[in-house]
Protein backbone atom coordinates (compact mmCIF):
# COMPACT_ATOMS: atom_id res chain seq x y z
CA UNK A 1 0.00 0.00 0.00
CA UNK A 2 1.25 3.29 -0.82
CA UNK A 3 1.76 5.67 2.35
CA UNK A 4 1.00 9.04 2.63
CA UNK A 5 3.30 11.61 4.29
CA UNK A 6 0.64 14.59 5.99
CA UNK A 7 0.92 17.41 8.67
CA UNK A 8 0.26 15.54 12.08
CA UNK A 9 -3.00 17.84 12.39
CA UNK A 10 -5.02 16.41 9.85
CA UNK A 11 -8.78 15.86 10.91
CA UNK A 12 -9.94 12.43 12.07
CA UNK A 13 -12.58 12.48 9.28
CA UNK A 14 -9.90 13.55 6.62
CA UNK A 15 -7.14 10.16 7.90
CA UNK A 16 -10.22 7.66 7.57
CA UNK A 17 -10.87 9.02 3.96
CA UNK A 18 -7.21 8.74 2.87
CA UNK A 19 -6.73 5.38 4.54
CA UNK A 20 -8.66 3.79 2.12
CA UNK A 21 -6.16 4.87 0.25
CA UNK A 22 -2.64 4.89 1.61
CA UNK A 23 -0.96 4.37 4.85
CA UNK A 24 -1.15 7.46 6.50
CA UNK A 25 1.91 8.83 8.47
CA UNK A 26 1.48 11.51 10.33
CA UNK A 27 4.69 14.06 9.69
CA UNK A 28 5.20 15.65 13.43
CA UNK A 29 6.24 19.27 13.39
CA UNK A 30 9.52 20.80 13.80
CA UNK A 31 10.70 23.58 15.19
CA UNK A 32 12.90 24.70 12.54
CA UNK A 33 10.20 26.96 10.54
CA UNK A 34 7.39 28.60 11.76
CA UNK A 35 4.68 26.60 13.20
CA UNK A 36 2.12 27.01 10.50
CA UNK A 37 4.21 25.13 8.43
CA UNK A 38 5.93 23.04 11.07
CA UNK A 39 4.23 20.03 9.38
CA UNK A 40 4.04 20.21 6.04
CA UNK A 41 5.49 17.96 3.61
CA UNK A 42 5.66 20.66 0.85
CA UNK A 43 8.01 22.34 2.95
CA UNK A 44 10.74 19.35 3.70
CA UNK A 45 10.37 17.15 0.98
CA UNK A 46 9.82 17.34 -2.89
CA UNK A 47 8.71 15.31 -5.53
CA UNK A 48 10.35 15.27 -8.81
CA UNK A 49 9.72 12.32 -11.63
CA UNK A 50 8.96 10.20 -8.25
CA UNK A 51 12.30 10.80 -6.87
CA UNK A 52 11.76 12.61 -3.50
CA UNK A 53 14.16 15.55 -2.07
CA UNK A 54 14.40 15.65 1.44
CA UNK A 55 15.73 18.45 3.54
CA UNK A 56 18.34 17.56 5.70
CA UNK A 57 16.55 18.59 8.70
CA UNK A 58 13.31 16.66 7.71
CA UNK A 59 11.67 15.13 10.66
CA UNK A 60 11.26 11.89 9.04
CA UNK A 61 13.56 9.75 6.68
CA UNK A 62 12.45 8.64 3.99
CA UNK A 63 13.92 5.68 1.97
CA UNK A 64 15.28 5.93 -1.14
CA UNK A 65 15.34 9.69 -0.71
CA UNK A 66 18.26 12.22 -1.77
CA UNK A 67 19.71 14.54 0.73
CA UNK A 68 18.96 18.25 -0.68
CA UNK A 69 21.85 20.41 -0.12
CA UNK A 70 20.15 22.97 2.58
CA UNK A 71 18.34 22.74 5.89
CA UNK A 72 15.25 24.55 6.17
CA UNK A 73 14.99 27.36 8.52
CA UNK A 74 12.67 30.26 9.20
CA UNK A 75 12.31 32.93 7.21
CA UNK A 76 14.70 36.20 8.48
CA UNK A 77 13.95 39.10 7.34
CA UNK A 78 16.72 41.41 6.05
CA UNK B 1 25.68 29.80 -6.11
CA UNK B 2 25.33 28.19 -2.75
CA UNK B 3 22.46 29.30 -0.60
CA UNK B 4 23.32 31.14 2.40
CA UNK B 5 21.17 29.61 5.57
CA UNK B 6 19.15 32.01 7.92
CA UNK B 7 20.75 35.54 6.25
CA UNK B 8 18.98 37.25 3.54
CA UNK B 9 17.11 34.02 1.62
CA UNK B 10 13.77 32.61 2.91
CA UNK B 11 15.18 29.59 4.14
CA UNK B 12 11.92 27.60 4.48
CA UNK B 13 11.20 27.54 0.95
CA UNK B 14 14.23 25.55 -0.82
CA UNK B 15 11.97 22.65 -1.36
CA UNK B 16 8.79 23.95 -2.08
CA UNK B 17 8.41 23.44 -5.53
CA UNK B 18 6.10 21.81 -7.86
CA UNK B 19 6.07 19.54 -11.09
CA UNK B 20 3.84 20.07 -13.95
CA UNK B 21 3.95 17.46 -16.63
CA UNK B 22 7.97 17.03 -17.13
CA UNK B 23 8.24 20.78 -16.12
CA UNK B 24 9.93 21.88 -12.55
CA UNK B 25 8.67 25.15 -11.15
CA UNK B 26 10.81 26.63 -8.83
CA UNK B 27 12.20 29.97 -7.61
CA UNK B 28 15.63 31.41 -7.58
CA UNK B 29 15.26 30.15 -3.55
CA UNK B 30 15.17 26.50 -5.08
CA UNK B 31 18.00 24.00 -3.20
CA UNK B 32 21.04 23.57 -5.57
CA UNK B 33 19.92 20.22 -5.81
CA UNK B 34 16.64 20.76 -7.69
CA UNK B 35 16.89 22.04 -11.21
CA UNK B 36 13.79 24.24 -11.90
CA UNK B 37 12.76 24.35 -15.57
CA UNK B 38 10.31 27.72 -14.73
CA UNK B 39 11.32 30.06 -12.22
CA UNK B 40 8.94 31.98 -10.24
CA UNK B 41 8.69 35.16 -7.94
CA UNK B 42 6.69 33.37 -5.28
CA UNK B 43 9.22 31.34 -3.01
CA UNK B 44 6.15 29.71 -1.87
CA UNK B 45 5.58 27.63 -5.00
CA UNK B 46 4.03 24.21 -4.31
CA UNK B 47 1.74 26.04 -1.80
CA UNK B 48 0.50 28.45 -4.00
CA UNK B 49 -0.42 26.05 -6.93
CA UNK B 50 -2.76 22.60 -7.37
CA UNK B 51 -1.56 20.64 -9.90
CA UNK B 52 -4.69 18.71 -11.72
CA UNK B 53 -3.17 17.34 -14.97
CA UNK B 54 0.02 17.03 -17.00
CA UNK B 55 -0.38 20.75 -18.38
CA UNK B 56 -3.03 22.64 -15.93
CA UNK B 57 -2.98 24.00 -12.28
CA UNK B 58 -4.94 26.52 -10.25
CA UNK B 59 -3.20 28.67 -8.48
CA UNK B 60 -3.34 31.69 -5.91
CA UNK B 61 -0.32 33.60 -7.58
CA UNK B 62 -0.82 35.95 -10.21
CA UNK B 63 3.12 35.97 -10.99
CA UNK B 64 2.98 32.12 -11.08
CA UNK B 65 0.19 32.28 -13.37
CA UNK B 66 1.53 34.71 -15.72
CA UNK B 67 4.64 32.20 -16.40
CA UNK B 68 2.52 28.84 -16.35
CA UNK B 69 0.55 30.75 -19.45
CA UNK B 70 4.13 31.88 -20.79
CA UNK B 71 4.49 28.25 -20.83
CA UNK B 72 1.40 27.38 -22.37
CA UNK B 73 0.07 25.61 -19.19
CA UNK B 74 -3.43 25.92 -18.56
CA UNK B 75 -3.19 27.78 -15.08
CA UNK B 76 -6.58 28.46 -13.53
CA UNK B 77 -6.11 32.05 -10.89
CA UNK B 78 -8.06 32.52 -7.68
CA UNK B 79 -7.69 35.02 -5.24
CA UNK B 80 -8.78 33.31 -2.25
CA UNK B 81 -9.45 34.12 1.19
CA UNK B 82 -10.97 31.57 3.16
CA UNK B 83 -8.13 29.21 3.64
CA UNK B 84 -6.73 28.48 7.04
CA UNK B 85 -3.60 27.73 8.52
CA UNK B 86 -3.37 26.26 12.11
CA UNK B 87 -1.08 27.25 14.79
CA UNK B 88 0.91 24.53 16.21
CA UNK B 89 -1.76 23.80 19.24
CA UNK B 90 -4.43 23.22 16.47
CA UNK B 91 -5.87 26.61 16.51
CA UNK B 92 -6.47 29.02 13.73
CA UNK B 93 -3.84 31.26 12.98
CA UNK B 94 -3.95 34.34 11.39
CA UNK B 95 -2.12 33.97 8.13
CA UNK B 96 -3.86 32.99 5.22
CA UNK B 97 -3.05 29.48 3.34
CA UNK B 98 -2.63 28.66 -0.10
CA UNK B 99 -4.72 26.20 -2.31
CA UNK B 100 -1.72 24.02 -3.02
CA UNK B 101 -1.37 23.08 0.58
CA UNK B 102 -5.43 22.82 1.00
CA UNK B 103 -5.79 19.86 -1.93
CA UNK B 104 -4.30 16.64 -2.58
CA UNK B 105 -4.29 15.02 -5.73
CA UNK B 106 -4.09 10.79 -6.56
CA UNK B 107 -6.09 8.76 -8.64
CA UNK B 108 -7.97 11.02 -10.73
CA UNK B 109 -9.34 12.50 -7.26
CA UNK B 110 -9.25 16.26 -6.18
CA UNK B 111 -9.48 16.86 -2.13
CA UNK B 112 -10.04 19.89 -0.51
CA UNK B 113 -9.07 19.81 3.17
CA UNK B 114 -12.52 21.16 4.14
CA UNK B 115 -15.56 22.50 2.49
CA UNK B 116 -15.50 23.61 -0.88
CA UNK B 117 -18.60 25.45 -0.07
CA UNK B 118 -16.52 27.61 2.53
CA UNK B 119 -14.03 28.77 -0.86
CA UNK B 120 -15.32 31.95 -2.31
CA UNK B 121 -13.94 30.60 -5.47
CA UNK B 122 -15.77 27.29 -5.15
CA UNK B 123 -17.33 27.92 -8.85
CA UNK B 124 -14.12 28.55 -10.68
CA UNK B 125 -12.74 25.32 -8.84
CA UNK B 126 -15.26 23.18 -9.60
CA UNK B 127 -15.34 24.19 -13.30
CA UNK B 128 -11.77 23.89 -13.84
CA UNK B 129 -12.15 20.22 -12.36
CA UNK B 130 -14.85 19.20 -14.86
CA UNK B 131 -12.94 20.51 -17.33
CA UNK B 132 -10.23 17.79 -16.66
CA UNK B 133 -12.62 14.98 -15.47
CA UNK B 134 -11.14 15.38 -11.34
CA UNK B 135 -13.43 13.78 -8.78
CA UNK B 136 -13.60 16.26 -6.22
CA UNK B 137 -13.92 14.94 -2.34
CA UNK B 138 -14.25 17.31 0.31
CA UNK B 139 -15.63 17.15 3.66
CA UNK B 140 -18.90 18.95 4.52
CA UNK B 141 -19.03 21.79 7.40
CA UNK B 142 -15.45 22.24 7.81
CA UNK B 143 -13.21 25.21 7.28
CA UNK B 144 -10.42 24.39 4.74
CA UNK B 145 -7.03 24.04 5.93
CA UNK B 146 -3.60 24.28 4.65
CA UNK B 147 -1.46 21.08 5.94
CA UNK B 148 0.50 21.93 3.02
CA UNK B 149 -0.82 18.97 0.63
CA UNK B 150 0.93 15.72 1.47
CA UNK B 151 3.79 13.47 -0.40
CA UNK B 152 2.96 9.72 -1.55
CA UNK B 153 5.96 7.63 -1.43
Amino acid sequence: MRKLIIDERIRDIEIEFLKKYFEVVKLPLSDDVYEEISGHSDIFYSKINDKIIEAPNAQLHLPSSILGATKVRKKISR
Amino acid sequence: MQLKCGKKYPDDVLYNVCQIGDRIIGSKYTDKSIKPDILVNQGYTKCSVAVTSNNSCITTDKNIKEELQKNRIDALYIEENNIKLLKKDGTLSEMRGFIGGATLIFDNKFVIFGDINKLENKENITNHLNKYGLELIDFKGLDVYDYGGGIVI
